[in-house]
Formats: C-alpha cells, structure tokens, sequence
C-alpha cells in the first residue's frame, strides 16, 4: 500500500469517526435541550393552587437575604476596581471626568448583573441541585408523590418564582452598592470632589440602563433556579450523583447567564 | 410446587395482571402478575435488586409498566385519567429509608398528608399528629426535633405514622425492617400489625427478612425472574420443603445455590 492510500483510508476512517461523533454529539445535545424544554413546560404547567406559600418565602430569604453579603462584596469591590483602573486609563488622554460615569453605566448595565448572577448561581444554584438532588436519591421525592404532592409545585415552583423575583432586587442593591464603591475611591483616593461625582453619575444614568440590568436579572433568576433545580431533580447514585448534579448547575447557570447577557444586551441596545 | 394463582382471593382490590418493566435492557418485571383481596396482609419476597420496590412504585404511580394490566377495585389504573390520583390519597406508604423531609421537623412529616390533601389547619393538624406518635410510641416531645436528630428505628415509627396519618385503606412498606436490630424489627412488626389491623387496611410489604414476614403476613409471595413464581400461605416459610418449590426452599434457608442463584448468576 503506498504513501497516499493509507492516507485516504486514514482520512476516510477520520472523516467516518468525525463525523459519528458529530452526530453523537448533536443528538446527545438535541436530547439534553428536549428535557429541559419538558421539563420548563412542567414547571409552567405548575403554576396553580394549591400554592405553597412558607416554600416561597423560605426560598426568598434563602435566595434573597443569605446572598446579600456576598453580592454586596462582589459588588463594592467591582465598583471601586473599576474607579481606579478607569481612572489609570482614562488620565492617559485626560478623561478622568469621564469616571461617573463610566462607573454608573457599566455597574448598572453588566457587572451588577453578570456578577450578582454568577455569585449566586455559584451560592444558591448549587445548594439548590444539592437539596433537591438529595431529596431524589433519598426517596423524598417519591415520598411526596405518594402524599398526593406534586413535587414540581411544591419544590420547583417556589424555588423559580423567588429567583425570579429576588434577583432583581439584589442587583438594584448591588447596583447601589457598586456605585458608592466607585464613588468612595474617586472621593477619597482619586480628588473627585463628592458633589459633582454624584451630580454627574444622575446626569448621565438613564432609565433604561437600570432597566435593562433588572430584566437581565430576572433572567439570570430564572436561569439559576432552573438549572439548580433540572440537574437536582435528575440526580442519580447516591453522593457522587448529588456532588455532580451541584457542579453541572453551577457550570450550566454560569455559561447561560454569560449567553444570555449577550442575548438581552443585544435586544437592548443593538441600533 | 403451588401455582401463582391458588389463594387468590375473589374479589381482588388490587391486581396486577402481566406486567412488564424494563430498565434500558433490563427487565426488572416480566409477566409480573398478582392478586390482593381487600383487608390482606401480602409480603412480596425477593432478591435484592428483582424488582419488589419497583411494583410498589408502579401501584403508586411513580413508574408506569411497558405492558401489561393493574386494577383497583375493577378501575384500569393504566389507562383510567384521574384512578392513579384517586388511588394515591388512599394509599399510605413506609419507604425503606424512611424518606423524611429533612427541611420539616418530625411533626410536621407525620402531617403533611393532612396538610397537603385534607387541607387540615397546622394547630388541628399538629394534635392529629401527636396522637399518631403516640400510637407509633414516641413521646410528644419528639415532635419538635428534625429528622437528623434522630435514630434509625424512630425514623422508621415517624415514616410509620405518617403513613397511617391519614388512616389509608392500603398500606404500603417498603423494607419496613431493614437496618435495625432485632428488638426493633419486632417493635416495627408488631406496629405495623397493629395500624394494618386497626385500620383494616390492605397490606403490601417487601422485606427479605423472613421473621418479620412470618409476623406480618397472611399470605406470602415470592418474587424471582421478575414474576410471581410461588405464593401461598405464611406456614410455608415454617415448613417450606413442604411447599414444594426449590426457589421458595433455597430463599427460606438461605442457600447461595439454588435456581435463583443460577439466574442471578445469568444477570
């Protein structure tokens, strides 16, 4: 056999296996996309009495009130990292005035969101998957099937309404918290005098910037909730089940939340 | 050897006719068939792993067979919209490892069925609730603490009690003995016995203890190959050679040789 056959059987044979992998794959990822689609559905078809209202508001203190510090943290010191280092940038062609207002418009349209999403997806979306992937492999949600009680209204359904709702409250906190951050570095590191800053991070902040983070955040809450709460009710075998279901949620809310802020932001501000 | 279908009672409440369920390429139930008259006490025994927990949770509705038939009181549970519901608001179950909700204290377990179906307020629901402990015999205190903080036999009386909260007409135990040491294998039997009896109800328990299922059972059946392939009375597990059957006398004396070992093996 010379030199180019074997080269063409060879390319053959990858071209084979390339392509069988492909389709592994694509219907590995169209079956994935198909039970999370079903599994959405459940939740919206669960959107009914009876309601379970000590879940909801358990989950709004969970999801709400615990994640306020780490949210805030993330939140001042993005603020105040991003003062400074707009500040170096900006001296270079003297446009440190231009600080507010750099710091208002991207606390307020990305980071506030993106950060206060992925922080809570890395704090709530895993101990989500933890304690309803727990509840599965320990026959808890079988349990409440055989007590009449849907698990999807009585776990899901509070789980994803309270991210929903809370997530938006959290970055309009985290917004605050962020800009302050900024503004306590420019007043008391950078000479900006505290009354202009302020006067020119209102002047320069629109509806719309605020906004948009907002529904951004909802959509995060959704993301996180779903997920934490897909890769729980779908955990299997035990420990190493539950451990995997946590990762996978905390992995797929994070790669989402990064999607989706592109999507939204598109939608928002594309001329 | 005595036929699946000898001491079947008449007028069966529950029956499970041909049904099959397979797992991937496992068949768990094949050709599974069953009947259970109203009032009796049935143990399934079984390998681990042959699919006695898998009937309970097709009878709940937790799994639907590929094939096959399963009655309630003459009502097609299969193909009947609303019966599987129905039925499930009837039916109390004991899971084998308890499943408690971790996040509600032991009173609330015990009501939840009473809270969540019968709609019942939580002061009246936690006086039902205390009475139900006491019956399982744990004192009011008990009431109060997580699951977490307590022991394996009590977790087994709080599952107990909260199966019977709601005074089913059938009641399900999953393994109801398993893990525990001999005195509380003969406290659960005995609590059991007493909630089967008080209320009347119809009875399903899966155990591989056989002391317990001698305690328990009216009538015993022997799961293997994923069908019924002996049943009769309680006495043949005193006697077993006398019933005829090496599969039921291989499980009885605990023997690693014997047909079900041989299609374990095949497995």
């Amino acid at each position: 056999m010379n030199t180019a056959t074997r080269y063409a059987r060879h390319g053959a044979r990858f071209g084979g296996e390339g392509l069988r992998l492909t389709g592994a794959l694509s219907l590995r990822f169209t079956a994935a996309l198909g039970r999370l689609t079903l599994f959405t559905g459940r939740i919206l078809s669960a959107v009914a009495p009876p309601w379970y209202g000590r879940n909801f508001v358990r989950q709004l203190i969970e999801i709400g009130y615990f994640s306020l510090p780490v949210v805030g943290m993330t939140a001042i010191f993005t603020g105040m990292v991003l003062a400074l280092q707009s500040y170096t940038g900006f001296a270079r062609f003297s446009a440190e005035s231009a600080i507010p207002n750099v710091v208002v418009v991207s606390i307020t349209r990305e980071l506030g969101p993106v950060l206060a999403g992925l922080m809570v997806a890395g704090r709530v979306g895993a101990a989500m998957a933890a304690e309803i992937g727990t509840m599965r492999v320990t026959e808890q949600i079988d349990a409440l099937e055989a007590l009449s009680t849907d698990p999807f209204r009585y776990l899901v359904l509070p789980r994803v309404l309270a991210a929903v709702l809370v997530m938006p409250i959290l970055v309009f906190i985290a917004d605050i918290i962020g800009v302050m951050g900024g503004y306590f570095i420019a007043t008391q590191r950078l000479g900006f005098a505290s009354g202009s800053y302020l006067q020119n991070t209102l002047d320069f902040l629109e509806f719309q910037d605020v906004f948009s983070g907002l529904v951004k955040a909802a959509a995060f809450g959704f993301i996180i909730a779903l997920m934490g709460c897909y890769h729980g009710y779908r955990s299997r075998g035990g420990a190493q089940g539950v451990g995997a279901a946590a990762t996978y949620a905390v992995v797929s809310a994070s790669i989402l939340i990064l999607t989706f802020n592109y999507l939204i932001t598109e939608i928002f501000f594309a001329q | 050897m005595t036929d699946a279908t000898d001491n079947a009672p008449s007028a069966p409440q529950i029956s499970a006719e041909g049904l099959f369920l397979s797992f991937g390429k496992k068949e768990v139930l094949k050709n599974f068939s069953l009947n259970i008259g109203r009032g009796e006490s049935v143990v399934i025994l079984g390998r681990s792993g042959c699919g006695k927990s898998v009937f309970l949770k097709c009878l709940l509705g937790l799994l639907r067979p590929d094939d096959g038939k399963l009655f309630w009181q003459n009502r097609d549970l299969l193909k009947e919209r609303g019966a599987p519901r129905e039925l499930r608001q009837r039916i109390g179950m004991l899971f084998q490892s308890s499943a408690l909700f971790d996040s509600l204290t032991v009173w609330e377990n015990v009501a939840f069925g009473l809270l969540a179906t019968k709609r019942m307020n939580r002061a009246e629901a936690y006086d039902v609730a205390i009475e139900r402990l006491a019956e399982v015999e744990l004192p009011p205190e008990t009431a109060l603490l997580s699951p977490a903080e307590l022991s394996g036999g009590m977790k087994k009386r709080v599952g107990l009690a909260r199966a019977v909260a709601t005074r089913p007409e059938i009641l399900l135990f999953d393994e109801p003995t398993s893990g525990l040491d001999p005195i509380m294998t003969r406290i659960i039997d005995d609590l059991i016995l007493g909630s089967v009896k008080s209320l009347g109800a119809t009875a399903i328990t899966v155990t591989h203890d056989m002391q317990s299922a001698a305690r328990i059972a009216d009538r015993v059946a022997l799961l293997h190959g994923g069908s019924i392939c002996w049943q009769g009375g309680v006495d043949a597990l005193a006697a077993p050679e006398d019933a005829g059957n090496p599969s039921l006398l291989q499980f009885v004396r605990g023997e690693s040789r014997g047909p079900l070992a041989l299609s374990a093996e095949k497995e």
